[in-house]
């Protein structure tokens, strides 16, 4: 009887050693990459919640990608949601969006300086979109304001009240245009376009658009602001009185701040007087399609650069401003994203492999 | 032993007025004689022992002195405690843990008992206060029924049941059914879930001579933890009584946890944690005459809690907070019309309410939910012979649901379930067949409705017993089931999708039960083993499609597994007996979405390959000794199974001494507990760490 007792008590301690240590390690992409000014960042979002936004820089020269760069500087993640990222000077500048901070790195990943961002009661703020302009950082965040950070010391200076929820920003005629976005929560300020005059540093206009300014804002080579708005993503009951307002491309002239919009487009991107689109409206069935727009004819030149069957689960589009190579991310559920390369005729050059959810392709020259 | 089977159809009358008593579960008390033969050593050495562990033993033990003392009882029938169901005879699994069982496991939540289960993963956020839902052979949460005290809860809104707003301290037995239920006699909402949780609440034993109970209990503990609790019970007159129940739950639930981001340590405190709930509900018992029960149950929960929300690096902030009531009333009524002819049926309203908000610097959310309920079952229970039997069973329910967003859509629906169910059973075989059949309608408050949804689902089941000489059983399952799609799912803002489709659940289980004394040392020696597949398709997940979230029928999953479990009782001397139970769950559950996909193959999220548990209880009359062992190898947080997805596995050790102390009709039981004793933060769900050691001690006086 006793042995008994022995045996179970044995058991019992034996399953008490197996203590667990096992290791999580992060390993995507090529250990042996080199980082130079041949090449582009990617920033990969990561999921919510999960902590596994990434960096990854892709060598063009030999046409590989690398580790996550952070984590392999730093020994640890970048955060929650990285959203955007701005190459300036000798200087990467990175906004992550729930773990509410902006970092400066090295453009080897290393970390220069972290700014954990609150307000004064300890409520995170939530930075979005970051761009530069003659020394000095501006990023939006979801307090509505547009911060300013400096190149020298790296420390915030005054902020702008903008949207409740500003999202994307371009500078042009020394004028920040940020996008205030249609956000369920927001109560003032939405569905318009805030102008920022950096001279000042005083919110000057705000510029009504078509519904729902989001993620996509950029100054073309004509000098004027191109955004997108989601408009209701084409979504169409009209026994409820809905009526369809598509995805859209608008022109705003940077003088005149006259708006015009142009054509459906959900991601884009320019180079010269081509604006390269990606449009997909979640209401529209069928509608994914690769499309390009010539600024200067004011006509969509081609319908279906791509088709979209070759490429499904597209989630943003770059162009390579030296040498006009097309950068299309893509995002499958659950799995880990692709870059896919194409070139200026849109003949696929290579695909890499990217963390969760990748977002843009920033160029380091 | 053909002494027990005359006693077993000799006062079968009896028996049935008995079961009528309790919930339609307790028919499975009268199956339990068919292993009479096997019990019957058992019976005088039970009856020494102060307890026994689950086993379905014990079960049918307790069943047999029912047996004696039916008759008596039936003369007063407030007295009646019969509450034991069997796994043994069962087509398909069912786990029980008995009262004895659940009196091992000190916690204020049911979740720590319903990780007892084979086969059953709780999906615990951490903490008292933290989420904690079921989740039965990979199928998910929303596919796992609760009954409680015979009549389902429900969920419109979520289609969760959060278990950390039940206390086990009220609790008698819970038993977990997987696949087809081979009680026939059941409102059909019991059919409706590929599988049940069945709660039931403590129903104390009187009569004349003792026509009051009373049991006081204080529970107190590390993060500042108080929980008491109270049950009272009076005897109103020959078959009357009531009982009062409450249960107050207060914890700061601040722990420390470490955790890593990468190779850099992040130290901090969960804070937000913490939980303030009371329980309440007062029951109703009831006989008129011999045939006839009527129970009513009077249900009240008030419960506020922080939600810590996972770790999120570099930014701790945390301000969301859920606030919860929930009122219900049931009644339950049951007539034996005829010896082949009973009824039985259940009405309950329900109402529940919560309240979610959250403080950012753009916002504060202040969301409120109002779900209305109401609910009726009438079940009929023909048996034309002594084996075969036959239940044609309804229910009606009626939801809706309220909410101060923004253009909601105040959902309403109306379901009907119709279930006709076969069931044959002599000594050697039991066949069940049912075939449910479910309409749905649903109204908005806006012109767009959704289409009407019907499905007609059948499951079976059959147990046989091949040898004479030996209890072995052996069965098979299949079941064909599905869920609705949740409001939040058709409705939530922005995400919600009005076309999806039900998301299906196929099931086939088969097995081997067996209950033996192998040898003398033992008491008994109780062993089931079941291999099972399933297949469950047009799995609803947030899913991103062109460029936004939307609720899609998206995933398929199959899943290969077996569920084992063992328990037996040693005497050691007259005096010292052990106790020993044991779990393991192998569940090999695949993404098969599509081939090619990078996910395809990939064990699916939250689910381990290995999983098991383990106790020991060391009884003497000096001091109880306990040792508890939960365990699972290492998950994926998402779909894709690579290392930066992966959770390790983890052992959570629990030890626990207790001491009752009798003086007359008095008894004081003293317990102290060290709970996760590895001192370990690991993960159930990823970035929510466990609480590290801790401790607990409870006093509960009982009359």
């Amino acid at each position: 009887m006793n042995q008994k007792l022995f045996k179970v008590m044995s058991l019992a301690a034996i399953a008490a050693t197996f203590a667990s240590c096992e290791k999580d390690e992060v390993k995507i992409g090529d250990t042996s990459v080199e980082i130079s000014t041949e090449g582009a960042y990617v920033v990969s979002q990561g999921n919510w919640g999960e902590n596994n936004g990434s960096l990854q820089f892709i060598d063009l020269i030999n046409k590989r990608v690398s580790e996550d760069i952070f984590y392999k500087e730093n020994d640890r993640m970048i955060g929650d949601l990285f959203q955007d990222i701005c190459v300036y000077g000798t200087k990467l500048y990175c906004t992550v969006s729930e773990s509410s901070k902006v970092m400066v790195l090295e453009r080897s990943g290393k970390l220069v300086k972290e700014i954990n961002l609150t307000d004064e009661s300890g409520k995170p703020v939530s930075p979005r979109y970051i761009t530069s302009y003659r020394g000095n950082l501006y990023f939006t965040a979801y307090d509505g304001y547009v911060h300013s950070m400096d190149t020298v010391a790296y420390e915030l200076g005054n902020k702008v009240k903008v949207g409740d929820f500003p999202e994307a920003l371009t500078v042009a005629e020394g004028k920040l245009f940020v996008n205030n976005s249609n956000h369920y929560l927001a109560q003032n300020e939405k569905n318009s376009v805030s102008v920022v005059d950096l001279a000042t540093f005083e919110n000057i206009r705000t510029i009504g658009v078509h519904l729902n300014p989001y993620d996509q804002s950029l100054t073309a080579a004509d000098g004027n602001v191109y955004i997108v708005c989601c408009g209701n993503f084409g979504q169409n009951d009209p026994e409820n009185g809905i009526e369809p307002l598509y995805s859209t491309l608008v022109k705003i002239d940077s003088k005149t701040y006259q708006t015009t919009n142009l054509t459906t487009a959900s991601k884009i991107a320019s180079r010269y007087d081509l604006m390269y689109i990606i449009y997909n409206d979640y209401y529209v069935a069928n509608s994914l399609s690769y499309k390009t727009y010539d600024l200067s004819k004011n006509a969509v030149t081609n319908e279906n650069f791509i088709s979209s069957a070759e490429l499904t689960d597209p989630n943003s589009i770059d162009v390579d401003p030296a040498f006009g190579n097309i950068y299309i991310s893509k995002s499958t559920y659950g799995s880990l994203g692709e870059i896919y390369v194409y070139s200026s005729l849109f003949k696929i050059q290579t695909t890499y492999k990217v963390g969760y959810s990748p977002a843009k392709v920033a160029f380091a020259y | 032993m053909s002494n027990h089977k005359n006693n077993h159809y000799g006062i079968r009358t009896g028996i049935i007025s008995v079961l009528a008593l309790c919930s339609s579960s307790q028919i499975y008390a009268l199956e339990a004689y068919d292993e009479n033969d096997v019990q019957a050593p058992y019976v005088a050495s039970s009856s020494d022992s102060q307890s026994n562990y689950s086993s379905s033993v014990k079960e049918s033990t307790e069943t047999l002195s029912l047996t004696e003392i039916a008759e008596e009882r039936v003369l007063d029938n407030v007295t009646v405690k019969a509450k034991k169901r069997t796994n043994l005879t069962s087509g398909s699994p069912m786990q029980i843990l008995g009262e004895e069982l659940l009196s091992n496991i000190s916690s204020p939540s049911l979740s720590d008992a319903v990780k007892r289960f084979s086969g059953a993963m709780v999906k615990d956020y951490g903490g008292i206060g933290g989420l904690k839902t079921i989740n039965v052979r990979s199928m998910g949460s929303e596919h796992t029924g609760v009954c409680y005290d015979g009549v389902a809860i429900s969920n419109c809104q979520s289609g969760q049941i959060d278990l950390s707003n039940f206390s086990l301290n009220n609790v008698s037995q819970l038993s977990l059914s997987i696949g087809q239920n081979d009680d026939i006699f059941q409102p059909a909402k019991v059919h409706a879930s590929a599988a049940v949780l069945f709660i039931e609440t403590k129903r104390p034993e009187l009569s004349k001579e003792k026509p009051v109970y009373m049991s006081l209990s204080y529970r107190g503990g590390s993060y500042k933890l108080h929980n008491p609790s109270v049950l009272f019970a009076q005897r109103i007159s020959q078959g009357f009584m009531y009982s009062v129940y409450a249960d107050y739950i207060k914890s700061d639930g601040e722990y420390p946890f470490t955790y890593k981001n990468g190779n850099t340590l992040v130290d901090g405190t969960r804070t937000n944690s913490d939980i303030e709930s009371l329980k309440s509900e007062i029951n109703l018992y009831g006989n008129i005459g011999k045939r006839q029960t009527l129970n009513a149950k009077v249900y009240a929960l008030f419960s506020e809690r922080g939600l810590p929300g996972g770790i999120i690096y570099d930014n701790p902030y945390s301000a969301e907070r859920l606030g919860d009531r929930n009122y219900f009333v049931h009644l339950n009524y049951e007539n034996e019309i005829t010896e082949k002819f009973s009824l039985r049926s259940a009405a309950k309203a329900n109402y529940s309410w919560n309240k979610y908000t959250d403080v950012q610097v753009h916002s504060t959310t202040d969301n409120r939910f109002e779900q209305y309920e109401g609910y009726a079952t009438l079940s009929a229970l023909y048996s034309p012979w002594e084996a075969l039997s036959f239940s044609v069973s309804q229910d009606i329910v009626y939801n809706y649901l309220e909410s101060n967003i923004p253009d909601y859509v105040y959902p309403e629906r109306y379901t009907s379930l119709s279930a006709f169910s076969a069931k044959y059973s002599d000594r050697r075989l039991t066949i069940t067949a049912t075939l449910l059949n479910t309409f749905i309608k649903e109204k908005l408050k806006s012109s767009n409705q959704p289409d009407d949804r019907k499905r007609l689902s059948p499951s079976f089941s059959i147990s046989y017993k091949p040898f004479d000489v030996t209890n072995l059983r052996i069965r098979a399952s299949y079941k064909d089931i599905f869920r609705v799609p949740t409001f939040n799912d058709m409705y939530y803002k922005v995400v919600g999708n009005t076309s999806l489709k039900p998301e299906t659940s196929k099931q086939v289980n088969a097995g081997i039960t067996w209950i033996g004394q192998p040898f003398e040392f033992m008491e008994y020696l109780n062993f089931t083993a079941d291999i099972y597949y399933n297949v469950v398709d047009d799995k609803i997940v947030a899913f991103p499609t062109s460029f936004i979230w939307k609720m899609m029928n998206v995933s398929k999953v199959k899943t290969r597994g077996a569920d084992f479990n063992v328990s037996t009782g040693i005497n050691i001397t007259k005096h010292i007996n052990i106790g020993i139970t044991g779990a393991y769950s192998y569940m090999d559950a695949r993404d098969k979405t599509d081939r090619n996909s990078d996910l395809w193959d990939n064990q699916i999220p939250y689910t381990p390959l290995h999983s098991g548990n383990a106790m020991v209880v060391i009884e003497n009359p000096i001091l109880n000794f306990g040792y508890s062992l939960v365990a699972s190898s290492h998950r994926y947080s998402s779909n894709m199974n690579i290392a930066q997805n992966r959770i390790p596995g983890y052992y959570d050790h629990s030890l626990w001494i207790d001491r009752t102390i009798n003086i007359g009709s008095h008894s004081l039981l003293l317990r102290a507990d060290a709970i996760n004793l590895s001192d370990k933060n690991y993960e159930v769900i990823r970035f929510y760490p466990m609480p590290g050691r801790n401790y607990r001690f409870s006093i509960t006086y009982k009359y």
